[in-house]
């Protein structure tokens, strides 16, 4: 697999996510890509574990952000990232959907290029399982 | 595995960078088994801890990870400034160094570091030396915990990796991380240690040699300008004598730390002969009674029967005892006593005792009594805090131990245990006779 193909392959799959979480509102959107981080997450700590994962998110971070600077506000903790600084944002000031997806993509990018794409099949299918709508469900009910 | 070239170069990003190449080797990849590999982590971690540095570990650490991971090359990069320098081991036979130079250039070229920040530098796609990567490359930061990444630990394997192995490399890591920093914390213990001494040197030598260099100045002056009367050849003596005894503070400072610069060089020499502790001890009473007189100090001495000649460096020993004697009196008050018993003990050692009726010294403290300089820093510069550790220096060159306790009632009690025979330790030389 070229790293061409990678980065074609890293995209389809986060563009399929955003497509069925298309529809949330801009608060929706934060709580479920916050969701689907922490997922991504979990399963790339099960190999590489907190410390190092902790430094890729942070290297993903600085590289998204230099293209969406609204991004260098997302950070992670031993529990995983969080999106809270941007969920806090007013709402002309907060990432757009493309932000999002870029962020996403690149801690796609950033981890299978430096583990050789070894996680890469694992995480898609993290991304294609995960029901975008579901993290926000319990709050949308009344 | 040995080092067949080496290179040094300036970078302006700054990176370390030690580079070790492996022979290929069959793997049964089908056989290596989780327990395998935490049983390799687990020889790796003793490897680092047993390595004086983590450089002085990795043809180990590499011949150990190759036994559980088909790897070609492990490269261990570093945020290291001002300097970067590579450093390369291969085996002879696989590859000539140029080779090996070429891929070092190429790993830095392409950028496989610790970038400021904590970040790591995603390089460009394409591997070292115009290979392609062919996905063959893990790539995991060096970093402790949840502080900044300062390295990146590349291992190039034979064939594509599995999730196993990543799960392994990650693990390496985490070990070489946790080395590396006891590495650079320790030598930062041992530059501040340094640093320490330093100051110490200084403040010892300008507070202790301008004092009786004052004296001696002024008393010159003072006899330089006063007519030459009857009363001035009256003074003249009293004069001399001064400029004698701060000229005589000066050389002991001085031979004090020309010793302790023996002692830390690991040269301090024992010219062995036949002794009688009993006759030492006096001989040191002689030397310090003028100092006990002038402070009302009474000295007395108990010497055993039954104490056997030992042999030992009896000019070293009379320092020593010279050096716990004026301790014990400069921390007794007028009207005071020091005590120096001298008894046998064990295969012929003799134990020598010298017990003050001062203030003792705190719990916390007695660790430090015998470091140099420690007395400088805890008080209000009573002495150059030399004489105990030189006590201790040159007991311990003789394979005898020195101790303080508590007294029964008030005071402390420095004992030090002499063997019959030196049996020397570190880089104590000795000279029979």
């Amino acid at each position: 697999m070229s790293h061409a193909h990678d980065a074609a392959a890293h995209r389809a799959a986060v563009e399929a996510w955003f497509a069925r979480a298309r529809h949330l509102p801009d608060d929706a959107l934060l709580i479920a890509v916050e969701h689907v981080l922490v997922r991504l997450w979990l399963r790339s700590a099960r190999a590489l574990g907190d410390a190092p994962l902790r430094v890729l998110f942070h290297t993903t971070t600085r590289r998204a952000s230099a293209r969406h600077p609204v991004l260098a506000t997302v950070t992670a903790d031993e529990h995983g990232p969080s999106l809270r600084a941007l969920r806090a944002a007013p709402p002309g000031a907060r990432a757009d959907a493309r932000a999002l997806e870029s962020l996403v993509t690149e801690l796609l990018t950033v981890i299978g290029h430096l583990t050789a794409e070894v996680l890469t099949p694992a995480l898609h299918e993290e991304l294609a399982s995960d029901d975008a709508t579901a993290a926000t469900a319990p709050e949308a009910a009344p | 595995m040995s080092p067949v070239a080496t290179e040094r170069a300036a970078s302006e990003r700054g990176c370390c960078t030690v580079l070790l190449e492996l022979p290929r080797r069959a793997h049964d990849r089908g056989a290596t088994v989780e327990g395998e590999r935490l049983q390799a982590l687990q020889a790796i971690g003793r490897a680092l801890g047993r390595a004086d540095d983590v450089g002085g570990a990795m043809d180990e650490v590499v011949a150990i990870t190759s036994e559980v991971l088909p790897v070609r090359h492990v490269v261990v990069t570093t945020a290291a400034e001002p300097a970067a320098h590579a450093s390369i081991w291969l085996p002879a036979d696989e590859r000539p160094p140029e080779a090996a130079n070429a891929l070092a250039h190429a790993l830095r070229a392409h950028r496989y570091l610790a970038a400021p920040g904590g970040v790591i530098d995603v390089p460009p796609l394409v591997g070292p030396v115009g290979r392609p990567m062919a996905g063959a490359f893990l790539a995991l930061p060096l970093a402790v915990a949840d502080r900044p990444c300062f390295g990146v630990l590349l291992v190039e394997c034979v064939e594509p990796p599995r999730e196993i192995d990543l799960v392994f490399t990650s693990a390496l890591a985490g070990e070489l991380a946790t080395a590396i920093e006891r590495d650079a914390s320790r030598r930062g213990v041992d530059e501040r240690d340094a640093a320490r001494v330093r100051q110490n040197v200084l403040a010892v030598v300008c507070h202790d040699l301008r004092s009786p260099l004052s004296v001696i100045l002024l008393t010159i002056a003072s006899a330089i300008k006063e007519p030459a009367n009857a009363d001035r050849r009256h003074r003249g003596r009293r004069d001399l004598e001064r400029i004698r005894s701060s000229a005589r503070r000066m050389a002991v400072l001085v031979e004090d730390l020309l010793d302790t610069a023996s002692i830390e060089a690991g040269r301090l020499a024992l010219s062995v002969v036949e002794v009688r502790v009993g006759e030492l001890v006096a001989e040191a009473n002689d030397e310090v009674r003028p100092l006990a007189r002038a402070r009302s100090i009474r000295l007395a001495t108990r010497v055993a029967a039954s104490v056997r000649p030992i042999r030992a460096d009896g000019r070293r020993l009379h320092q020593a005892l010279v050096n716990l004697l004026a301790n014990a009196i400069k921390f007794t008050p007028a009207g005071g006593a020091v005590v120096t018993t001298v008894a046998p003990a064990t295969g012929g050692a003799v134990l020598v005792s010298v017990r003050d009726t001062g203030p003792g010294i705190a719990e916390a403290d007695r660790a430090h009594v015998f470091e140099p300089f420690w007395q400088l820093e805890r008080t209000a510069h009573v002495g150059t805090g030399l004489g105990l550790f030189i006590a201790r220096s040159i007991v311990e060159a003789h394979g005898g131990s020195i101790w303080v306790e508590p007294g029964r009632s008030a005071g402390a009690t420095f004992s030090l245990l002499l063997p019959a025979t030196p049996a020397p330790t570190g880089g104590a030389g000795l000279r029979g006779a």
